[in-house]
């Protein structure tokens, strides 16, 4: 069983793909906000990467405000939505634990911390380390010409 | 010569005729050689101890094997730094400075949380922060400003 298959019970059933050598360059959170240059957290210490006009707390609403910027907005459900990239938010008892973006296949993509990249569902991230999906938020894909 | 007045009663004959030879021969393990005997066993067993006679760079590369282990899926950098093998090496104080420096050195990881609880100090510029090889490269710099790396 491998790491990832120990941290996460239902990853194994669920299905996934490991997609990029460990690194930790990046975070999901910079992963999400497709940027693989820097380490993202809001921590009060100012030692990590975070927007200069967002307050600096692990929380659900600082997340979505920072998602928000980006153009995203609240969504209600994870499905594929061709016109649309979609962004999940995962919560555990600690504050926001993961952020991971969908993919035109309609599975998901994410960063596992200092880990792999993976491709995954959604419910193969459910668990104690990163808890359950707490936010959906959508955003418009830009029009490539 | 006859040993067996040395040796418990009965057990001369049965240890006469083994196979062995004569090791009815008293072989000079007296009250005090025994005494010294435990006492360098104890002392065997006392050196390969690890919790008396760990250095503080094996501390240092258990308690980070330890973090690296609990923190590999992790992006919260707070969680990370609340592990206990982390606020352990924490605690270890200016003596983990050198030892976290080479480690940031030979494999880059989230060794800056520490380093500034130690320090009280942050060099790492606000335009870097979150840049992993800029954020090391400036705390290798430290450490040669500060005396911690030879220059």
């Amino acid at each position: 069983m491998s790491d990832i298959e120990n941290s996460f019970p239902n990853i194994a059933q669920e299905g996934y793909t490991i997609c990029s050598p460990k690194s930790i360059e990046y975070n999901c959170i910079a992963w999400a906000a497709d940027d693989n240059s820097k380490w993202w957290w809001p921590d009060i210490d100012l030692l990590y990467y975070w927007p200069e006009n967002l307050p600096r707390e692990a929380t659900l609403e600082t997340f979505v405000a920072m998602f928000s910027e980006k153009g995203y907005k609240i969504c209600d459900n994870a499905e594929l939505e061709t016109e649309y990239e979609k962004v999940a938010i995962y919560t555990n008892e600690t504050g926001v634990t993961h952020a991971t973006k969908q993919l035109e296949s309609g599975k998901w993509t994410s960063k596992l911390g200092p880990n792999h990249d993976i491709e995954h569902t959604l419910i193969g991230l459910f668990g104690k380390e990163y808890g359950r999906v707490a936010q959906i938020l959508k955003r418009k894909k830009l029009k490539i010409s | 010569m006859d040993y067996s007045q040395y040796l418990p009663s009965g057990a001369t004959s049965q240890l006469s005729r083994t196979s062995l030879g004569d090791i009815s021969t008293p072989r000079g393990f007296g009250d005090e050689a025994k005494k010294v005997d435990e006492e360098f066993s104890n002392a065997e067993l006392h050196y390969s101890q690890p919790i008396s006679r760990t250095t503080p760079i094996q501390k240092f590369d258990r308690l980070a094997a330890t973090w690296e282990y609990n923190n590999a899926n992790m992006s919260s950098i707070s969680e990370m730094a609340l592990l206990p093998s982390y606020q352990e090496i924490i605690g270890m104080g200016k003596d983990a400075i050198p030892l976290i420096l080479d480690a940031l050195k030979n494999k880059p990881n989230h060794w800056f949380w520490a380093l500034k609880a130690i320090t009280g100090e942050n060099p790492v510029q606000p335009a870097d922060r979150g840049n992993i090889k800029m954020m090391t490269a400036t705390w290798l710099e430290w450490g040669k400003q500060n005396g911690y790396i030879a220059k």
